[in-house]
């Protein structure tokens, strides 16, 4: 063979790798349908007993407590209850929330042997059989993402002597970062925009959030899984000033709420909603003049936004989570929807 | 060539907290009240428990050492120097002693969930045992003097184990028969408890109501929250506790005023909800109605509440004679001290919205704003007593709302500008005192500080010359004596600045010329103030102050060395430049430097501090008299461009036009739900015109132009993308 042929099937071989397209590996042990449970107590209602069934839901990611900082200290807190009552058939992924400010309080090898203990302990006491994985929560920036991945190793290593793979959230602006050591990462496609900021897009999903950050998508070095949501926000603004979310208003109620439009209303008498919000206290006051937006994504918002995300990363969809199990949000979209979403 | 583009950095300075041209934002907070919020609040009930234990160990302890209680371990219980346990061991106060140590076993087993050793099983099934075991104990306690503790503990045990049947059953066979204590009314509490749990909510709500446990009353009564709840209830008992909580949440709930309502309604015309709105007032004349009916009929203890209800409701159908007659009233009939001076609040609420300048007027305000100073002080003695200031004042909200938001501005559109700043500068001296904070800084999230801020300088230097001499009516005599002291050097020092923005920088030297250095230095603008340069031209050079590039506000002003008075000289430089080229229009290079000292004083340019005291990207014209200098700029430059014949000063003009980020962008992007990018080109914007006429420029040299125009990635960007 000649040297100019040598260089032909050189060039011709460096051709095909630069035009191949970057394969990942699925996530390991990948369950087509899995739902987050958020709220604080385990008593699953019918329909969401229901939903399970009818879906094939095979894994469930059970928030078991937050970490904040309390005092000096990060301490567990929102502990969940009711875990004596768990669907033994369906595998539970305890998920943990930590708050961004507890990393730069703690000190990471102790923190992560007192979350792998306590949720060890929550499984033994309520008798959680089959876990092999824990997620860990945690809206990271980069100016907490080095204590954050010292966090994740030694969770890691404590979670090793029980058989848990570990996995994390990963929100969309996360993604031009280095990925976090854990097995695989579940890309969050939901509160992808700013409730701050009332500029007509959906803060839940809006292809004008997800747009800019898919570049990432397929560069990024770390089987993911995708999450997508099923939810909606009532969004109370006094001005463009945002005020709360709203979880209980009866937007039906016409003395209260006059509808502007579809998905916006203006309080027209002044009424305080029990809520917890954002600074602890539980009184949100609704004054003449505020509006409520209705934050909720299309259905096909929602299966565009996978459609897109398979464009880059074709595994993505293999374990596809939903935010989250709660009958009052189950309702917004049909069956169609569900059985289009997990079996993509 | 990166320096097209914005910089969308929020710039604010050490002390502005507050955004220069940003909303403030108040709620309009309730004015009906005939009960004191405190009962809303647990922390109130709790009082007495606290101030037993301070009297028990005879010091003041803090209410932690208390609540520390909750926390103690059962093998710390020996040798804790929690005061409580301390005082008891010391004094070999057996008997109280046993009680503190079942108390601490029971928070140990049943307080903390959130703790990082979760419990295992056997101590889940332990706990049970032990709380068993100490409710047992408690309910075999005969002695007399801790018998109201130990009911507590027993019930709380009880309720822990879920046993609501056998709390109701204590209670009726022996907690109700206790003698009266913080202890006996904590167990009460929880006996009401246990009969919402037995599915009794007429009864626990007795419970509340004769407890006066507002927030258990408001949660339960969620239901009944409307005139058809407030006629069943005073069709039982016309004097029913329930009563009290939902008038006044009737009250409060109406809108405050019914024209604002309907003009809300009036671009909807879908008959279902003008119908409601027919509803909703109907309704509110009907409870006017009725509420004056409960008067007449004479069952009611409490016909001030009732009448002034019905005043409030009708000034806010829009009857303000009616509802001042109604209100007045009020003020002298039966009912509580609260309730009638509930009635003299909304009383001066409605009248307020008919204040004017004259004599009667200014009289009776007078009289009103020293009532309610007084008010506001004895509300504030009250949340003090049962260390409840979080809860808020509600004399000083509503005196807020009033000042602020109603007599302040009406007073600005009458014209009387002194009248509302003297308003302004005495609540916030007023209610800083309440608040125990001694100084007299001004402080940009106050009201009053906004309202010198916005006012336009002609305002300020009347205004300032009204505080030196005094006011001429009582009440401005009044209120000037309770003005906030305000410095000197701090009113011209914003004089000064207000000049410079209006743009009248001959007039502003008088001013900026007596603010002294040492002053400036103090202010958070001055870490800006001594690390840039307004001659520096934007458009080539942004200037940043430190690395965090502006976001930090690690620098405090004691620590930024101003060694000049940056507003004279900018005042001065301005002000030769604007005398050259008004003597030679045609002075290209003054024209330029004169451009780009305009863009540096605009809230866009980097010296932004030189009119304004805080920045940030939401920032628009905003102030009074304001001057648009980015437009002045504009001008200029175009100017210039067209009478120089210096080339390269030509292409200067040419790119600082293209540069200004004067309105809209000339193109953003979007993403339809398909995700498919739509790009939207502004061509009418003054961004892509000038952007154009750069392009043509460039074409037009065939791209012989400066390195600052031919390295310029925006305007191949912008030639690229068209």
């Amino acid at each position: 063979m000649s040297k100019f042929n040598h260089i032909i099937i050189a060039v011709l071989a460096l051709a095909l790798l630069c035009g191949c397209k970057r394969s990942h590996d699925t996530v390991p042990d990948a369950k087509k349908a899995t739902v987050y449970f958020w709220r604080t107590s385990l008593n699953l209602d019918k329909e969401e007993r229901d939903f399970i069934k009818s879906n094939n839901i095979e894994k469930m990611f059970v928030r078991f407590f937050d970490v904040v900082m309390r005092g000096n200290n990060p301490m567990p807190n929102a502990t969940i209850t009711g875990l004596d009552s768990i669907l033994h058939d369906v595998e539970i992924v305890p998920t943990v929330f930590i708050m961004e400010n507890c990393l730069s309080h703690a000190d990471t090898t102790t923190l992560a042997h007192l979350i792998v203990a306590r949720v060890a302990q929550m499984c033994d006491t309520h008798r959680i059989t089959g876990v092999k994985e824990l997620q860990i929560d945690c809206d990271w920036t980069a100016k907490s993402m080095s204590q954050f991945y010292s966090l994740l190793k030694s969770i890691r290593r404590h979670a090793s002597s029980h058989g848990w793979r570990i996995s994390a959230t990963i929100r969309l602006h996360q993604l031009n970062m280095p990925p976090p050591p854990v097995h695989y990462g579940a890309l969050m496609l939901y509160n992808t925009g700013d409730v701050r900021k009332p500029d007509g897009t959906d803060p839940i999903l809006d292809p004008n959030h997800v747009a800019p950050y898919l570049k990432w998508l397929e560069s990024y070095d770390l089987p993911l899984c995708a999450a997508y949501p099923c939810f909606e926000w009532k969004l109370l603004y006094s001005g463009t000033e945002f005020k709360a979310i709203i979880y209980d208003a009866d937007l039906s109620d016409s003395a209260t709420f006059k509808k502007v439009r579809d998905g916006r209303y203006l309080v027209i008498s002044p009424s305080d909603i029990v809520e917890p919000n954002s600074d602890g206290s539980a009184k949100v006051t609704m004054n003449v003049g505020d509006s409520l937006i209705v934050a909720r994504p299309g259905a096909d918002v929602i299966l565009n936004t996978q459609k897109q995300l398979a464009r880059y990363r074709p595994e993505i969809n293999s374990q596809v989570i939903l935010y989250s199990l709660n009958s009052k949000y189950l309702k917004l979209y049909n069956s169609d929807f569900y059985e289009k979403i997990f079996n993509y | 060539m990166k320096r097209f583009l914005t910089i969308s950095a929020l710039l604010i300075s050490f002390w502005a907290s507050a955004l220069a041209c940003g909303p403030w934002m108040r709620p309009q907070y309730y004015v009906f009240s005939v009960y004191n919020r405190v009962q809303a609040s647990n922390d109130a009930r709790l009082a007495p428990m606290y101030n037993f234990w301070r009297q028990y160990v005879g010091e003041d302890i803090s209410s932690w050492k208390v609540d520390q209680l909750s926390s103690i371990g059962e093998a710390e219980f020996s040798t804790t120097d929690n005061p409580i346990i301390l005082y008891a061991r010391q004094h070999g106060d057996t008997e109280m002693l046993e009680y503190l140590r079942q108390l601490t076993t029971y928070h140990n087993y049943t307080c903390e969930s959130d703790t990082w050793n979760y419990p295992t099983r056997s101590q889940l099934d332990a706990r049970a045992r032990v709380l068993k075991d100490i409710s047992l104990r408690a309910v075999n306690y005969h002695g007399q003097r801790l018998s109201g503790q130990y009911a507590l503990l027993h019930v709380r045990c009880l309720v822990q184990l879920g046993e609501a049947q056998a709390v109701a059953d204590y209670w009726n066979s022996r907690g109700k028969n206790l003698p009266q204590s913080v202890y006996k009314d904590m167990a009460r509490g929880l006996y009401a408890w246990s009969l919402l749990a037995l599915g009794q909510k007429r009864k626990a709500l007795t419970e509340y109501a004769d407890m006066g446990d507002m927030a258990s009353i408001a949660w339960l009564a969620k239901d009944e929250r409307n005139l058809k709840g407030i006629m069943t209830e005073y069709d039982i008992d016309p004097n029913s506790p329930l009563l009290i909580y939902l008038v006044q949440d009737f009250v409060n709930t109406t809108p405050d005023n019914a024209e604002q309502q309907r003009q809300y309604y009036r671009y909807s015309p879908e008959p279902e909800v003008l119908a409601q709105y027919q509803n909703r007032i109907a309704q509110m004349q009907k409870f006017r109605d009725f509420a004056l009916q409960v008067v007449k009929k004479g069952k009611t203890s409490s016909p001030s509440m009732w009448q002034a209800a019905a005043g409030l409701i009708s000034y806010r159908l829009g009857n303000t004679d009616d509802a001042k007659k109604l209100l007045k009233e009020a003020i002298k009939m039966k009912g509580s001290q609260r309730m009638k001076d509930n009635a003299r609040l909304c009383q001066l609420v409605v009248s307020s919205g008919e204040a004017d300048s004259s004599d009667k007027f200014q009289d009776y305000l007078l009289s009103e704003l020293q009532w309610l100073q007084s008010a506001i002080e004895n509300e504030n003695k009250h949340l003090i007593a049962n260390n409840n200031l979080y809860e808020g004042n509600h004399y000083l909200e509503v005196a807020t709302n009033l000042i602020y938001d109603k007599l302040t501005p009406l007073y600005l559109r009458q014209g009387n500008s002194n009248l509302a700043g003297a308003l302004c500068g005495m609540l916030h001296n007023f209610s800083r005192k309440i608040e125990g904070i001694s100084d007299n800084d001004i402080y940009p999230s106050y009201d009053y500080y906004n309202f010198i801020d916005t006012i336009s300088s002609s305002q300020a230097i009347a205004y300032a010359q009204f505080l030196k001499s005094g006011g001429d009516s009582r009440l401005e005599k009044w209120l000037v004596s309770q003005n906030a002291h305000i410095d000197n050097t701090y009113f011209i020092d914003r004089i000064g600045t207000k000049l410079m923005r209006e743009g009248k920088f001959q007039e502003a030297i008088r001013y900026v010329s007596q603010v002294p250095v040492s002053f400036m230095a103090e202010q958070g603008i001055s870490r800006y103030m001594a690390r840039r340069d307004y001659n520096v031209e934007r458009w080539f050079r942004r200037q940043v102050v430190d690395h965090w590039d502006d976001y930090s506000s690690q620098d405090s002003p004691q620590n930024v060395k101003l060694t000049s008075n940056q507003k004279l000289l900018f005042c001065n430089d301005v002000v030769r430049l604007e005398n050259a080229v008004a003597q030679n229009p045609t002075d290209d290079i003054s024209l330029y430097q004169l451009a780009n000292l305009y863009f540096q004083a605009s809230y866009k340019g980097d010296c932004w501090y030189l009119t304004r005291y805080a920045s940030s990207v939401y920032d628009t014209i905003c102030y009074p008299d304001e001057k648009d200098f980015m437009a002045e700029s504009i001008k200029i430059l175009k100017q210039a461009k067209s009478c120089t014949r210096n080339e390269k000063l030509r292409q200067k003009c040419i790119y600082a036009l293209a540069f200004i980020p004067y309105g809209e962008p000339y193109l953003t992007y979007t993403w339809d739900e398909s995700y498919n990018q739509i790009a939207h080109y502004n061509t009418r914007s003054y961004y892509y015109k000038a952007m154009s006429e750069l392009a043509g420029y460039y074409k037009m040299r065939n791209g012989n132009v400066e390195p600052f125009i031919s390295k310029c990635d925006n305007l191949f960007h912008f030639m690229a993308s068209k």
